[in-house]
């Protein structure tokens, strides 16, 4: 590591970035958000558990309606397939259980190739997106599946989320995107023919 | 996953008593929770978001989360990287739900440089530096504060932001080329 030149850590080439950040001030916001704060705790009790337990309910009901709805599409096209974690045939025909971290190995794995098919697509719908292409039909579907996009990513975030659920949720985003990728290319190659408007997109949605 | 690097804004020490006395719901222990952690919560919200509004709703949320959540805190780690995670989750929930994180490509970024983490001087200037962040990209700026102000190492990143651990390295190397770009750029015109 080079040697600064002056003690107040700017090199003769520059200055590190991880210093220059973190000189960066605190800001100040606008407004306290204390008084709102202070009202809303007192409203749901100590804790605010009322809020809290209603919102969790909230979470748990749009979790189950979600994977309700996409039962059928996972169904008709199943996502990348892992080892049933309760038990598996082996060769010579005797079942046996698959230790948790086995398990807890391969759902990392699909995780990781969920998580990465998700980007790709991500790409790729940001990299082809043509706004000058639409049709009325396919805005539509466009909008409610980037509507279930976001919903299932709020539902990723929540840190109440489990491991098998959060799988459930990757494999609902990636299809999604799926069928997002699906009306792009749909909506180009119909506006290549010059027929955008008049398409009639059939999504299986 | 909590990282407690020293050099974060959130690393402030909170007495067990006072931690106790929030436990029990007390009103007065809850403000001054919200007072001594207020400017770090909005200020990591700000740099993630780059939007006063969304960041003030952010220390909002974070707060109340913070609040509504504090006896199931367990104690093992410092309560400031706690509240710091929570932040860090809302603030980049936000960003999903807003646009959805650009994507860029995990491909790792060779250090073809060998000032490869120095920016220019102008970069002492912190309104210049901060201006700069601005435009870069929201996924790349927020990995980059994350990895050099809050000091996450890109493990906690990648977990943070449901992307690979090349992702985190590959937008660090990226961000801090682009920044000392747009540095350099105002430096020769200024």
């Amino acid at each position: 590591m080079q040697p600064p030149d002056r003690n107040d850590g700017i090199h003769r080439h520059g200055i590190d970035i991880a210093e220059a950040v973190q000189r960066a001030p605190l800001e100040t916001p606008p407004r306290s958000a204390w008084p709102q704060l202070q009202a809303e705790l007192a409203r749901g009790g100590r804790g605010g558990r009322v809020r809290s337990a209603r919102r969790r309910h909230w979470w748990a009901a749009a979790a189950t309606l979600l994977l309700a709805a996409s039962l059928p599409a996972l169904l008709r096209n199943p996502p990348p397939a892992t080892q049933d974690a309760t038990a598996v045939t082996t060769t010579s025909g005797a079942t046996t259980g698959i230790s948790i971290d086995a398990a807890s190995s391969d759902v990392a794995e699909e995780l990781a190739t969920l998580r990465r098919e998700s980007a790709a697509l991500e790409a790729w719908l940001a990299a082809s997106h043509d706004d000058t292409v639409i049709s009325a039909t396919g805005d539509g579907l466009r909008l409610a599946l980037n509507a279930r996009v976001q919903y299932v990513d709020a539902l990723i975030g929540d840190p109440q989320t489990g491991r098998d659920t959060q799988l459930s949720l990757w494999r609902e985003r990636v299809l999604l995107l799926r069928r997002l990728a699906s009306i792009e290319s749909s909506q180009q190659l119909l506006a290549v023919n010059g027929d955008a408007e008049g398409s009639q997109l059939v999504m299986a949605f | 996953m909590t990282s407690v690097s020293a050099t974060s804004t959130f690393a402030i020490d909170v007495p067990a008593a006072l931690l106790a006395e929030a436990r029990r719901g007390s009103m007065p222990a809850f403000e001054r929770l919200y007072r001594l952690f207020e400017r770090p919560v909005y200020t990591l919200a700000l740099r993630l978001l780059g939007d006063r509004d969304e960041a003030q709703e952010i220390l909002h949320d974070a707060m109340l989360k913070v609040f509504q959540n504090i006896e199931g805190f367990r104690g093992d780690s410092p309560f400031w990287g706690w509240l710091r995670q929570i932040a860090a989750n809302e603030a980049l929930m936000r960003l999903r739900r807003r646009a959805r994180l650009a994507y860029v490509e995990d491909v790792p970024e060779p250090d073809d440089d060998a000032h490869a983490t120095l920016l220019p001087p102008v970069a002492a200037d912190a309104s210049r530096l901060v201006e700069a962040m601005q435009r870069l990209p929201d996924a790349t700026r927020s990995v980059l504060w994350l990895y050099h102000a809050e000091g996450y190492t890109h493990e906690e990143i990648a977990g943070l932001m449901q992307r690979s651990v090349s992702f985190s390295k590959s937008q660090v190397a990226r961000g801090t080329r682009r920044l000392r770009q747009l540095l350099e750029v105002d430096h020769a015109t200024a």
